[in-house]
């Protein structure tokens, strides 16, 4: 009796099944992941097809569609926004220049001197922390009335002495100046904890072996800490980028984007054309195009800076 | 490694949210750059309180025809109505509109309760209102504003049931200025409330010391003007308080005139500030603050503040800072002097205006808007002109608010620009940098400086042509 032996076969479904992919790592990512899309992917996306059009939300009747004209503005000398626009987008790169160093520099002195061993060390984390939970009303009101002309306390201050102060807030570069400070003062604390938390991972056998072999703490700063910190540094530049890029709320408060729109910053600008103008559609497309521009930054930043750590 | 989370972070978590709880509460009086006049004014003050007398009860019950002045008849149907309106109005200025509603609530006999909700930001309260559907039903708003929220299809046109209750010749009763700024295309979408105009702002005892005759109700002729800048200057105080920004760009504004020009042409279809009168109106602003004045600029009103410290003659602002000097005995009030070749200010005008179509809200509403405009003298303590010519005229305005009633005269000096959407906007944004730059030195070639602005003005107002036109 012959009896047909059927190869045996492994159904396709169970072949695909040993592959299968388990859902439990996207369980794990699904809140953020939906808050993710909700708030970011979708308001991004809806912001490039508002970008296409001459929008006003409150007029659906008049929204005619317009393609790249709301891109090709922004590269045309003669058009409206182009002037205002570069001007901000110019004025943010000042700023950049100005923040960015302090930001990071003072922030990585900080935690070198918050990770020593003193008494009332926690106190001290805590205060340099602190302005940080405040709201950007609450910094920029408060910076305001410490530099404005008449009767802040820095100017009363130096008048008390006899000097003849500045106009900080009506002049250049005192604008800059204060804009400057109050955000150090405002945001180093984030800075501070980050670069912190990286200093207590160094570990400390490095240290021990360092000043064995005769280095001097100086040494060990350049030649440990330094580089060990070499990964944390490229991510609390790029997220210092990116804030400072994002600078809007101080010069809003502290200067009216003034003196002459020196500090009109382009987030500003966004806003004034969006908000005040109505333009929405244009106002979308310089968001993509700063948004674009921040990307490519922060692509630079992790290929100059960040690539050979991981080797 | 040190677990710096074990201790630092429920620190913190306790310090952010001791520190979000004040800052909650602090956060809503900054020195609002880009928000024009009407918001910055601190601090209440005390005034003469002029209850007005009750009616008798059988007084509101006579027929509608033969009402007493500040009473209306009842439209149908608006018993028992909740009108909800905002406002600009978040200094001083609120609690006293707020205190109007509430005592309108009260006393009026239709059964109408009006909410007075002050909005920080409130245009873009208004407009994500507008575009949510939960709009109340009517708002106060800027007179330049009227016709960009008209196109955005915020505000809505009053309805014959609602035009009812003001009667026939409601509108004879305000400047025709004023008035027409509330019609577009024929149809009326605000009611003028006050107008605020640019005045002066003088040191009394300054004034005594150096021999100066104090201002009148009418403005100084620049004769005056100048004779009191080299007086006080002789007698070795500074005479003036004159920063940038929003002051310098409100003088401009009134000096262009002075000298005979002005911002656009009569259809507000051209830009018209780069004139000869521009130029001068410039030079003069810098040359006054070259001579007479420190070096004060920034925002937040800083010359204001230096005026206060009770060293300086005079100072140009805006009447809602009235409130707050009125409390320092020194301060005096006049209308802007001639600084130029005639008389003329800059000023701006509140207009009450309706966000709801239902005609029985309107009426509602109406009601209340025509007991407000009866009442306006009360809103001027809060520092503003009224704009109802009757309320302007009434003896018992000097009671009510004084250093209203001195510079009441300058309301006729105002001249609102051209009603267009977005206008002010397309006109102040350009000239107001120019203005600063100017101002500090940066700029030296006034001629040149105003053309650029003006070609550019003149481009976002054609584009504001195409956005709003037909």
């Amino acid at each position: 009796m012959a009896t047909k032996v059927e190869p045996l076969r492994v159904p396709a479904a169970s072949q695909r099944s040993r592959k299968k992919i388990s859902i439990v790592p996207y369980l794990f990512i699904a809140p953020h992941l939906l808050f993710f899309a909700a708030f970011l992917g979708w308001p991004f996306l809806y912001g490039i097809y508002i970008s296409l059009f001459k929008f006003d939300f409150l007029r659906p009747e008049k929204r005619p569609f317009v393609g790249l004209k709301n891109y090709a503005e922004l590269f045309d000398p003669k058009s409206v926004p182009f002037d205002d626009f570069w001007n901000g987008l110019s004025n943010t790169g000042e700023f950049i220049l100005w923040s960015v160093l302090p930001l990071v520099g003072i922030a990585l002195v900080l935690a070198v001197l918050l990770n020593r061993n003193y008494p009332g060390r926690g106190i001290f984390r805590t205060i340099f922390f602190a302005p940080y939970t405040l709201s950007v009303t609450v910094a920029s009101v408060l910076w305001w009335w410490i530099f404005q002309g008449q009767g802040g306390l820095v100017n009363n201050v130096l008048k008390g002495i006899g000097l003849n102060p500045p106009n900080w807030l009506g002049d250049m570069p005192g604008a800059w100046i204060a804009i400057t400070i109050a955000t150090v003062w405002w945001t180093i604390g984030f800075n501070t904890i980050i670069f912190l938390t990286a200093l207590q991972e160094i570990p400390k056998s490095l240290y021990e072996a360092a000043s064995i072999d005769g280095a001097n703490s100086q040494q060990q700063f350049m030649l440990i800490t330094i580089p060990m910190l070499r990964s944390v540094m490229v991510f609390v530049l790029t997220i210092t980028l990116i804030a400072s890029a994002n600078l809007f709320g101080q010069p809003y408060l502290m200067t009216g984007g003034g003196p002459a729109e020196g500090t009109q910053t382009v987030i500003y600008r966004i806003f004034i054309e969006g908000i005040q103008r109505s333009q929405m559609g244009r106002a979308a497309a310089m968001s993509i195009f700063v948004a674009v521009l921040l990307l490519s930054l922060t692509y630079l930043n992790f290929k100059f800076f960040g690539s050979s750590q991981e080797q | 490694m040190k677990q710096i989370t074990h201790y630092l972070l429920p620190l913190l978590v306790v310090f952010s949210m001791l520190l979000t709880a004040c800052g909650g509460g602090t956060a809503t009086q900054p020195p609002a750059a880009t928000d024009l006049p009407a918001t910055e004014a601190p601090a209440a003050t005390e005034m003469p309180a002029t209850e007005a007398p009750t009616e008798a009860p059988g007084a509101t019950e006579a027929p509608a025809t033969e009402a007493p002045a500040g009473t209306v008849a009842c439209p149908e149907g608006v018993d028992g109505m909740a009108i909800e309106m905002w406002s600009p109005f978040t200094g001083p200025d609120g609690d006293e509109m707020t205190a109007l509603a509430d005592r309108f609530s009260a006393e009026n006999t239709c059964g109408i309760t009006v909410s007075h909700v002050a909005q920080p930001d409130y245009q873009q309260k208004l407009e994500a209102a507008a575009a949510a559907g939960g709009l109340p039903a009517m708002t106060a708003v800027h007179a330049t504003r009227i016709a960009a929220l008209v196109s955005r299809n915020v505000l809505k046109p009053f309805g014959p049931e609602a035009m009812a209750v003001f009667g026939d010749d409601f509108g004879s009763e305000f400047p025709e200025e004023l008035w027409s700024v509330g019609e577009i295309k024929g149809e009326r979408y605000s009611i003028p409330l006050d107008v605020h105009p640019l005045i002066m702002f003088y040191n009394k005892d300054l004034f005594a010391a150096a021999g100066i005759e104090e201002p009148g109700t009418e403005p100084w002729t620049r004769e005056e003007f100048e004779d009191a800048l080299a007086k006080l200057e002789a007698s070795g105080v500074t005479p003036l308080s004159l920063g940038n920004a929003f002051q310098a760009a409100a003088l401009f504004q009134a000096l262009i005139r002075q000298y005979g020009g002005s911002l656009t042409d009569e259809a507000g279809a051209t830009a018209t500030y780069n004139s000869e009168a521009g130029v001068k109106a410039l030079e003069k602003i810098k040359e006054l603050r070259d001579k007479y004045t420190p070096d004060i600029a920034g925002t937040g009103d800083p010359e204001v503040n230096f005026f206060k410290e009770g060293n300086v003659g005079m100072t140009f602002h805006g009447p809602w800072w009235i409130s707050d000097l009125q409390k320092l005995d020194f301060v005096g009030f006049a209308p802007l002097p001639t600084i130029g070749d005639q008389p003329a200010t800059w000023g701006g005008s509140h207009h009450l205006a309706l966000t709801s179509d239902d005609p029985a809200t309107q009426a509602a509403a109406a009601v209340w808007i025509k007991w407000l405009s009866d009442n306006s003298a009360e809103w001027a303590a809060a520092g503003q002109v009224p704009a109802r010519q009757s309320v302007r005229d009434d003896p018992n305005l000097s009671s009510v608010a004084a250093p209203i009633a001195r510079v009441v005269e300058s309301a006729n000096m105002v001249a609102l620009p051209t009603q267009a959407a977005g206008l002010e906007g397309a006109l102040w944004d350009q000239f107001g940098p120019v203005i600063d730059a100017f101002l500090a030195g940066d700029v030296t070639d006034a001629k040149a400086a105003l053309d650029e602005a003006a070609a550019k003005s003149q481009q976002v107002m054609e584009e504001n042509l195409s956005t709003y036109g037909d």
